[in-house]
């Protein structure tokens, strides 16, 4: 008996720890007061007869800020894709244009008819954001979309799926039965990504994608896509490692975790571009040894250390937390301060090696900008604006020269 | 009688077999590979794996399988250690190893007790504090603002005599502890009964729980200090960091030798795999094998210690009757 009862608390601990870890579902209560009252406001404003749709494009947006004070809403850019090869893979894999395809993986897609704007204002509407799954920087992502939320007196739902791809579909048709105004996909992985937006597509309901792209499959179901410039910011940083190596040395380039959008850009955007501007810089190595330990990094950086010894100049992380500590933990652990390490994205941990002289640059992908941008091209569309298919945020190099403009980190 | 001996000494010896064919191996890939600094450098690599597998290796000795809360043992430490660095340096050690004590202990209390599955349990554990972490720190990293922060960053990267890092330092200090403890002490003849037999060492007079408690917190241990090197490391903490060791752990537990059943093999062999998975990734990054090939070839020697760990196992039980 018991046993039995053990057994059924085991079985209890297991499913509730279940629910705790994975899938959690969070309702932004600020969000969501900030709905009420605008519910509430607008109720009065229909007393007062003034319209949603007037109170809503006359909402102040512009001189909203983050947590370090910048503009929570940033310069974007609209991408214009080249044409595109015959044939991409029969080019070298050191040509741009052999990446077409992933570069630009909606360029050749013909969008479906997407659903018609109610034009009647934002205020009052119902956003459910799908986020893939928890990490620091989606955690200051999600705060800024509920901030953005906020500020467009929208109510917005999280729903994480922990990196689960199952658990995603999940989330997909329990966010259908609510029946919200607008859906912001996140997907945890692209096979899987066609399934859910061709779902939430049949439902009637638009799809912003965000931070991940989709397949390329995906892209004609969504009203629009926005997101870090991958390629853009890798190219960026390469051209800077490049001068700051004098155009000159071997490179070697830890990947992102395979399976997403960011393990090609970041690895094959840094190949590319130094092709084209330092053909006197040799890529040595490539390796993926994850973005969960740096003691992995370390090993495979110390590794090529041992190997490549001078030869060595320049290493290219794609990521700063986990990867640029192994990076530069290995360097000074061997004594070569002089290898120049970059990486991707600006964590806390970046912004401080950068001050410190131990990382070369970073590049700028803030979190919670890259979470209000889906807001606001969502509360333009309420407003009936005309918004672009693609937007993405303008990439920066953060150096030791400007590296205070960005600080305090926000993840 | 010969085969039988040879059988025996493969059992005893065949992780360092394997060790010493990979230092053959690493001296035909590079002249560089009998480099001091990247023998150390390789030490370096595997240390926070091998203070892990020590403590996981208890468990297993113990025929207890493995311990799968320990990446959420680890998150939990790296949290408690920043957390509690700005109370001084030895309440925050103090508080980081007393994180794991508990966690360990619960686990053994509940398995030892109730005879619940290792794995479903250990693995239930592991779900509730990483999701706890996340419930309380929303899944973001947290830095130490208070204390003495330089000197908690040196715990991952003081060099002993300038050369050797604090982490292989520790490594070797609880693998040589360990290893007399299992093998010379009383109590760890105990590991061993309960791992065989826990019938035989239940009616023998032997508390069974409390063995089975010990070695939850040994690995409950050996998983805080794991994870205090790495947010010493990291400089932060988060609730992933603990994420994949445990397989890892497995990995060089089972390359020692050590049977998942118990009651088999020596921390001595576990030092052995530890340094054989670290001699294995030195040797295909110095060969410019890709990650994925990498995997490919890990796993495939995996497959093949331990088939041929059952293989001798099995010759020697037929051997001897």
């Amino acid at each position: 008996m018991k046993r039995r009862w053990i057994s059924i608390i085991t079985a209890s601990v297991l499913a509730v720890s279940m629910l705790a870890g994975c899938g959690g579902q969070q309702t932004a209560d600020t969000a969501e007061n900030a709905a009420e009252e605008s519910a509430g406001e607008v109720s009065e404003t229909e007393e007062s007869g003034e319209d949603n749709l007037t109170k809503s494009k006359a909402i102040d947006w512009q001189s909203a800020t983050d947590n370090a004070g910048n503009p929570l809403f940033i310069d974007t850019l609209i991408p214009e894709a080249p044409e595109r090869p015959e044939d991409p893979d029969a080019l070298p894999e050191t040509d741009e244009l052999h990446w077409y395809d992933f570069e630009y993986p909606y360029a050749q897609v013909e969008k479906l008819e997407q659903p018609e704007s109610p034009a009647d204002g934002c205020i009052g509407k119902k956003i459910i954001l799908l986020s893939n799954g928890d990490h620091p920087y989606h955690t200051a992502y999600v705060e800024a979309t509920q901030q953005a939320c906020e500020i467009f007196g929208m109510e917005v739902e999280v729903m994480s799926a922990n990196w689960d791809a199952n658990i995603q579909t999940q989330q997909v048709d329990q966010a259908i039965n609510e029946h919200p105004d607008l859906i912001i996909y996140k997907p945890v992985d692209q096979e899987t990504s066609v399934t859910h937006l061709r779902k939430m597509y049949d439902a009637g309901i638009p799809v912003i994608g965000s931070n991940v792209m989709p397949s390329n499959e995906g892209f004609q179901y969504l009203l629009s896509f926005c997101g870090p410039a991958d390629w853009d910011q890798s190219k960026l940083m390469a051209e800077y490692m490049a001068e700051q190596a004098g155009y000159e040395g071997g490179y070697c380039v830890i990947t992102h975790n395979p399976g997403g959008s960011a393990y090609y850009a970041r690895a094959y955007g840094v190949i590319t571009k130094l092709a084209e501007i330092a053909p006197d810089m040799v890529c040595l190595d490539i390796q993926s040894p994850g973005t969960d330990s740096a003691e992995n990094v370390k090993q495979v950086v110390s590794d090529w250390i041992t190997k490549y010894g001078d030869e060595l100049k320049v290493i290219f992380t794609s990521e700063t937390t986990v990867q640029a500590t192994g990076s530069i933990e290995a360097c000074e652990a061997a004594g070569r301060s002089d290898i120049l390490i970059g990486g991707i994205d600006n964590s806390e941990i970046a912004l401080n090696y950068i001050q410190e002289g131990k990382l070369t640059c970073g590049t700028n992908q803030p979190p919670m900008q890259d979470g209000a941008l889906p807001v606001l091209l969502a509360a333009k569309w309420f407003n009936g604006e005309e918004i672009d298919d693609y937007v993405f945020m303008a990439p920066a190099v953060i150096n030791a020269d400007n590296v205070e403009d960005y600080l305090p980190a926000q993840w | 009688m010969k085969k039988k001996s040879g059988l025996e000494y493969i059992g005893k010896f065949g992780t360092y077999m394997i060790v010493l064919f990979l230092l053959i191996a690493g001296c035909l890939v590079s002249d560089k590979f009998l480099s001091l600094t990247n023998l150390v450098n390789i030490l370096d690599a595997v240390s926070y794996l091998g203070i892990l597998a020590s403590g996981m290796a208890l468990v297993t000795y113990c025929g207890q399988s493995v311990d799968l809360s320990t990446p959420s043992t680890i998150a939990v430490a790296s949290f408690v250690s920043i957390l509690t660095l700005k109370f001084g340096m030895f309440p925050m050690l103090f508080c980081t190893l007393a994180s794991g004590v508990l966690i360990g202990a619960l686990n053994g209390l509940v398995i030892g007790k109730f005879r619940i599955n290792t794995v479903v349990w250990t693995l239930a554990m592991s779900f509730v504090f990483a999701g706890l972490i996340r419930v309380v720190f929303g899944s973001a990293n947290i830095y130490p603002k208070e204390g003495n922060v330089e000197l908690f960053e040196q715990i991952s990267r003081y060099r002993v005599f300038g050369f050797i890092p604090l982490g292989v330092i520790v490594m070797v200090l609880l693998m040589a502890v360990l290893h007399i403890f299992i093998s010379r002490s009383r109590i760890g003849r105990q590991f061993k009964l309960v791992g065989c037999s826990e019938e035989v060492a239940k009616y023998s007079g032997i508390n069974v729980l409390k063995i089975i408690v010990l070695s939850f917190v040994g690995s409950g241990i050996a998983a805080a200090v794991t994870g205090l090197f790495i947010a010493s490391l990291s400089i932060s903490a988060c609730y992933n960091y603990g994420t994949g060791y445990e397989f890892r752990a497995i990995t060089a537990v089972v390359l020692s030798g050590m049977v998942l059943d118990g009651g088999r093999g020596s921390i001595a062999g576990v030092f052995g795999g530890v340094l054989a998975i670290g001699l294995l990734n030195n040797i295909m990054t110095l060969l410019g094998l890709n990650s994925f090939l990498q995997n490919v070839v890990t796993g495939i020697v995996f497959i093949v210690i331990v088939w041929f760990t059952n293989y001798t196992t099995k010759k020697l039980e037929a051997l001897n009757g």
